[in-house]
């Protein structure tokens, strides 16, 4: 079974962990036009190379982001929400 | 029993032959309803070989005599059924006093199996056969079906068998450094291994570490093996930081070094940080006519029986060979007593091993550049007799005719592959040099290693060699976690292993009978034929013949298959590789990989009141919930009963399982604003309010009431189902936020009933004295916190069914406490407990949704007529701009309530469709005769223009039948709300 | 005159598994706890150090959550673990263990009633009362979650059957706090020896006390655990 490190708990089965989707800030729900709307709500980047997700350590219900590489699997690294802003969001 | 007979007096071969039995400790047992008597130490084919009976069963298709070809339990030759499992290995399964051996796949009798004769009919069974059979003519298949279900044995289980002896578990194992396979390799590594103090665990399959140690030969003097043996194991003996699973099969590499080991009835999980791979190599057979005969065997297995068991494999051996091993063979053969007739060797230049120096002395004749080309086998005894010997002219070419020689084992030693699977598993690729006729593995991930002969090293020097610097390398990843670069082998091969693999070792026979794979009874024309088909590809070769999809998982038909594709396809053995390795490796019962089974299961603190009052029980999610009270056949009965003392009484109700969540701190308020879809700003302490949940899609998830205890404390209560989304929901939203609230989920933390009916105020004032219940100093919706029969208490005035309602929580563990004191006091009213079932009723009735049952993945508020729940006027909810765009378009569908009055068996039920002639309009999502107002009353999704009510609605109900309905104003019951606000 | 748990309002989820082993029990605030179990005193001793394991629902916790959480318990007196998913034991044997930055559990010692936990209850409704109130937020513990504690040199090797974290000696020290899946189900392991006995205090939704319980004995059977009460659960203390 897989691992992955939960930046509270240390290395864990991915069984402890639920996935929460992609990470995206949310636009302006006031300004965004409908279409831009769309795209936040309805669409994944679904890239091949890192995305950052957010995931989820079920036990301790602590959220976390994780860079996680599509092509090979690997997780780059996971970190805090509150370190989100030394990460650059492509896209 | 025992001593009973000849058997008993069966000779060995002296000492030191015969590592593993106990010659004083004879052991009695049974095949084919026959007496055996082995040895202390014997697996089942052993002590049956001692008794010159190599028949032990039969093969999967075509029925024909077989007997062991490994030893080791690599081959499926030796199936056979045990009272309590089929399938046992009986090369590898020990014998034991008065065990019950059957031999398997075979009518009649194993000697005389009359569906051997299917053989004979080989030639209306070509390759590909099952696929072809499934096209054309239609229908043919179901008769070929029926002829193949009695044909092909595969052992009977036997349902009789008590849970103890099916006793099956999994546990968990850690290890800084797991090794697999305690031969030599393996052995070394871990001594080096656990040097530094760390954890070692070494697996091995065998009962006895040593791996090759215990039966090959690796030099002139036999001690050699044996000494090196002994002082490996003292050393691990010794060292504490070593654990030793003999017995235990490694099956999987999975993610994360993460190993599944299999011992006994038991799958050990094993996480290593580092794993060394010294699985060694499967010996390869010759390929010829009759190479399936009884008595035929790899000469690993020749060794095994002689150094193991201390058996003769036969009284007159030919040795077939295209290495030195097979001198090495003859040599141990000849040293333990055996005649060996002659040595084939395969190759053109004689021998210059030291074994064959040795060999002098024994005077054996040697047919150099020559093999066999058929054996054949003894119709009485069921074993080979004879093998005819033809010279060498070409590849896979001999010459026309040949020499017969009588004997009663041929030993075949041709080549090895490595035991390439659990390195495969984790990635690694299998490479093969078609020039040195040698493999080599590479690619497998960071923190794996290989060592030994898997590895291509075979001298005893350069494998002890090898598994000392793959497990100092284990070590450097150990101390350096950073670079997780792939690790390459040396690349080095040991210049012994130049010779150990005979580039061609097959000769077709125009009779054919020459096999590929044992398991699946395919032979050279059968690979042959699949290319000519058109599968060119192994991966497709291998699913249209089934070469390689039996027990033995292409073991030994895998390297003689990929050569024969590549002969046939014009590449070479390279190019066309071998098929995809995926555990288990060795085959595994259902009950390893069930183990014990977890099914978490939760229970209310009043749970076994509801029990002791005869209620039903179902499950919602992992609760149990009483689904209504009274026996199973008095459904209908029970539920309309517990409706009526709702309406007209006093009913109480266990609602622990709804979610609760607490939202503390100075931004709760504005929280609640930003989350759900109603306005929570000027909401009063001590009320409670209506709280919908959507999505960012504008679809509704979930709904609850918001009570307000403190101005910065919010009490929020969600479905049963969806309380764990929601909090975690909640949790990821306000990451991003950042508001000063703190939020937990106390769904478990409280207790909780619902009291309701018009009578209901008169039992809880009885019990609260010190709250004001009166409708005026405690309205619907309002929410106080008090004691409950001296239970701390949070009440709620709710009317989810409709009437005059206290929901009361109470802790958790005083929630029997409650349930008591209710029910005690509640006597003169003669309240009674109804379950989900009345409840879903009554809701209904008073035209309420549930979330997950009345909505889909779709359901937006504005379809759910629950726009008066979404505070348009907010800067920002979630959901919220969806909602505004959903509110853009025109609508597409309306959930009304409609009512009807039909015999109960057309009463439409959930997901019966609403229908305009052939068309559907939508769906119906409840429904139930209801018992206050004497109808059929349901909630269905319906076109905006069928929704006003009085409109009709076709519905198609069982047995597409139709109904009409009438669609109606919601709610149902006490549309003007009189009765909640008693 | 046997006690019985109907006659009290707190009621340990598992009082029906005690009373059908005969447990003996003993009062203690609104609820009664096992004693001991039938006429198995004698021998409870030795079961709490090869493999037993004891019903602690009953027995208080408290929760401490939000930004202010670790300040308010320091000012309270209490040492605090430094690191999350770690625990202290404080001199009168409450356990403080540190769930993240900002949540903590409380574990009461049965042997020293709410001495810590009651007091702090009530300042902690005091506080809440005045202002400005602090941003620490108390959770029900003890009503969430049921506690066993399973004792002895055993439970590791009990433990690896339910659960995925190595909890042997050297890699799961005193104090160490693991908040995982056990049985499949979530739950917080704290390890909290008494004398120089492993103990583990497995902590999990109160919904699930009746499975977990079950689950435990069942995986304790091959290692010959036992359910032991809370007279041999106090004696590991005084061994050292």
């Amino acid at each position: 079974m897989k691992l992955l490190t939960c930046p509270l708990n240390g290395p864990r089965n991915i069984s402890e962990f639920t996935y929460g989707g992609e990470y995206h800030p949310m636009p302006d729900d006031r300004s965004a036009d409908s279409s831009a709307w769309a795209e936040y709500v309805f669409f994944h980047d679904n890239r091949a190379g890192v995305v950052l997700e957010w995931w989820c350590h079920t036990p301790s219900s602590y959220w976390f982001l994780a860079e996680r590489d599509t092509v090979s699997d690997q997780v780059v690294r996971t970190f805090a929400f509150s370190e989100l802003g030394d990460t650059q969001e492509g896209g | 029993m025992a001593g009973s007979g000849a058997s008993s007096t069966v000779k060995r071969l002296p000492k030191p032959f015969g590592l593993l039995i106990d010659r004083d400790q004879p052991v009695s047992f049974e095949f084919e309803g026959q007496t055996v008597v082995g040895l202390q130490g014997d697996t089942i084919a052993s002590a049956l070989v001692a008794h010159g009976q190599w028949l032990q069963s039969r093969s999967f298709k075509y029925h024909r005599p077989r007997g062991p070809l490994t030893m080791a339990g690599q081959d499926a030759n030796t199936l056979v059924q045990l009272p309590s499992a089929p399938n046992t290995l009986a090369d590898t399964y020990p014998i034991a006093d008065g065990l019950q051996v059957q031999a398997q796949n075979y009518a009649g009798s194993l000697r005389r199996d009359w569906r051997s004769y299917t053989g004979l009919l080989a030639r209306f069974l070509p390759v590909g056969f099952y696929y072809k059979t499934f096209f054309r003519p239609r229908g043919i298949w179901e008769w070929w079906a029926r002829f193949f279900r009695r044909q092909a044995g595969l052992g009977e289980i036997n349902q009789a068998v008590s849970r103890q002896e099916y006793d099956f578990d999994k546990q968990y194992k850690f290890a800084d450094i797991a090794i697999v396979g305690g031969g030599p390799a393996g052995m070394r590594a871990a001594l080096e291994a656990a040097q530094d103090g760390l954890e070692v665990i070494l697996i091995d399959e065998n009962p006895r570490l040593g791996g090759s140690l215990n039966y090959a030969r690796f030099a002139a003097d036999r001690k050699l093996a044996e000494e090196t043996r002994d002082e490996l194991v003292k050393q691990i003996e010794q060292n504490s930081n070593i654990e030793v699973l003999c017995n235990t099969v490694c099956n999987g590499w999975h993610a994360g070094n993460w190993l599944a080991l299999i011992a006994a009835n038991r799958l050990y999980k094993l996480r290593a940080r580092e794993v060394i791979i010294c699985s060694g190599s499967l010996e390869q057979p010759a390929i010829f006519r009759g190479n399936d005969i009884p008595g035929v065997v790899m000469s690993s297995a020749a060794l095994r029986l002689v150094n193991l068991y201390a058996v003769a494999p036969g009284e007159q051996v030919v040795v077939l060979t295209g290495n030195d091993e097979g001198y090495a063979t003859a040599l141990t053969l000849a040293e333990a007593g055996v005649v060996v007739k002659a040595i084939v060797d395969m190759r053109t230049e004689a021998s210059s091993s030291e074994f064959n120096t040795a060999l002098a002395h024994y005077s054996i004749p040697i047919h150099q550049g020559c093999t066999v080309y058929e054996a054949q086998i003894d119709k009485t005894t069921q074993r080979v007799c004879r093998v005819e010997i033809r010279a060498i002219v070409g590849k896979g070419e001999c010459e026309d005719s040949g020499i017969m020689l009588d004997t009663d084992c041929l030993v075949m030693a041709v080549g090895y592959m490595p035991t390439y699977q659990l390195v495969c598993q984790a990635g690694g690729q299998l490479s093969y040099d078609d020039a040195s006729s040698l493999f080599s593995l590479d690619s497998y991930p960071a923190h794996m290693e290989i060592a030994g002969s898997v590895n291509g090293q075979w001298d005893l020097q350069a494998v002890l060699d090898d598994g000392k610097r793959a497990a100092q390398s284990a070590l450097s990843w150990l101390g350096d976690d950073g670079d997780d670069s792939a690790q390459l082998p040396d690349g080095k091969h040991d210049p012994l292993a130049a010779g150990i693999n005979f580039s061609w070792p097959m000769f077709p026979h125009p009779k054919g009978k020459e096999f590929v794979d044992f398991d699946e009874d395919l032979q050279i024309a059968d690979i042959i034929n699949a290319t000519r088909d058109g599968y060119e590809n192994i991966q497709l070769v291998k699913r249209y013949s089934t070469c390689g999809m039996g027990p033995s998982q292409g073991r030994h038909s895998a390297l003689a298959a990929a050569r024969l594709v590549a002969d046939a396809t014009a590449t070479t053995v390279a190019e066309t590789g071998v098929t995809t390795a995926r555990p288990p490796f060795a085959a595994e019962t259902l009950a390893h990989n069930a183990g014990r089974s977890f099914y978490p299961a939760r229970r209310s603190n009043m749970h076994h009141r509801h029990m002791e009052a005869g209620a039903q029980m179902m499950q919602a999610g992992a609760w149990y919930r009483p689904a209504y009270y009274g026996k199973a056949d008095d459904m209908a009965a029970s539920i309309e009963e517990e409706v009526d003392n709702v309406r007209s009484n006093v009913g109480i109700i266990d609602v622990s399982t709804l979610g609760g969540i607490e939202i503390q701190g100075p931004d709760a308020a504005e929280f609640l604003n930003r989350f759900y879809t109603f306005a929570f700003a000027k909401q009063k302490v001590g009320m409670a309010r209506y709280a919908l949940l959507c999505n960012e899609a504008g679809v509704v998830i979930d709904d609850g009431v918001a009570c307000r205890l403190h101005e910065h404390h919010y009490y929020v209560t969600a479905t049963t189902g969806g309380v764990d989304r929601v909090f975690q929901s909640m949790l990821k939203w306000n990451l991003q936020w950042g508001l000063q609230v703190d939020i937990s989920n106390s769904t478990s933390a409280w207790c909780g009933v619902n009291l309701a009916g018009p009578n209901s105020r008169q039992v809880l004032a009885r019990l609260c004295p010190d709250i004001d219940l009166s409708a005026a100093a405690f309205p619907y919706m309002g929410v106080r916190e008090g004691a409950v029969a001296g239970i701390p208490a949070r009440i709620i005035r709710v009317g989810f069914v409709g009437e005059l309602g206290y929901e009361v929580h109470v802790p958790q563990q005083f929630g029997e406490a409650l349930w008591d004191a209710i029910m005690d006091d509640g006597q003169s009213e003669g309240i009674a407990p109804f379950g989900v079932e009345a409840q879903r009723v009554l809701r209904l009735e008073k035209g309420h949704i549930i979330i997950g049952q009345d909505t889909d993945a779709m359901s937006n508020p504005r379809e759910l007529q629950m726009t008066w729940a979404v505070a348009g006027k907010k800067p920002f909810f979630v959901g919220g701009r969806s909602i505004r765009e959903l509110e853009a378009l025109p609508e597409q569908r309306v959930l009304v309530g409609f009512e009807l009055e039909v015999e109960p068996a057309l009463i439409p039920k959930e997901a019966h469709l609403v229908m305009a002639d052939e068309t559907m309009l939508g769906r119906v999502t409840s429904c139930v005769q209801s018992p206050t107002l004497g109808k059929a009353i349901g909630l269905a999704y319906v076109p905006p223009e069928l929704s006003a009510p009085g409109s009709e609605l076709t519905i198609k109900v069982d047995e597409g039948k139709r109904v009409t309905a009438q669609v109606s104003q919601l709610p149902f019951y006490d549309p003007d709300n009189q009765r909640q606000q008693l | 005159m046997t006690l019985s748990p109907t006659n009290h309002r707190r009621r340990s989820p598992l009082y029906r598994q005690h009373q059908a082993m005969n447990a003996e029990f003993f009062q203690q605030g609104d609820a009664l706890l096992v004693d001991h179990y039938g006429a198995s005193l004698g021998t409870e001793a030795g079961q709490a150090k090869s493999l037993g394991v004891v019903d602690l629902s009953c027995v208080a916790r408290l929760g401490f959550k939000g930004p202010e959480a670790s300040g308010w318990i320091q000012e309270q007196g209490l040492v605090i673990p430094e690191l999350p998913n770690q625990a202290v034991e404080t001199a009168d044997g409450t356990w403080v263990a540190r769930l993240s930055a900002n949540e903590f559990m409380l574990l009461d010692n049965p042997a020293n009633p709410e001495l810590t936990l009651s007091a702090l209850r009530r300042r902690h409704a005091h506080a809440m009362n005045g202002e400005p109130r602090p941003q620490a937020y108390l959770l029900e513990r003890g009503d969430s979650h049921a506690c066993l504690a399973v004792t002895g040199e055993q439970a590791p090797d009990m433990f690896a059957k339910l659960c995925a974290i190595d909890l042997r000696g050297p890699h799961f020290a005193n104090g160490s706090v693991a908040q995982t899946s056990v049985a499949s189900s979530n739950a917080i392991v704290i390890r909290a020896d008494r004398g120089n006995t492993p103990v583990f205090m497995l902590l999990f939704d109160i919904s699930l006390a009746e499975y977990q319980w079950s689950c435990v004995l069942d995986a304790m059977q091959e290692f010959g655990g036992a359910p032991i009460g809370l007279t041999a659960l106090q004696a590991l203390s005084s061994d050292t």
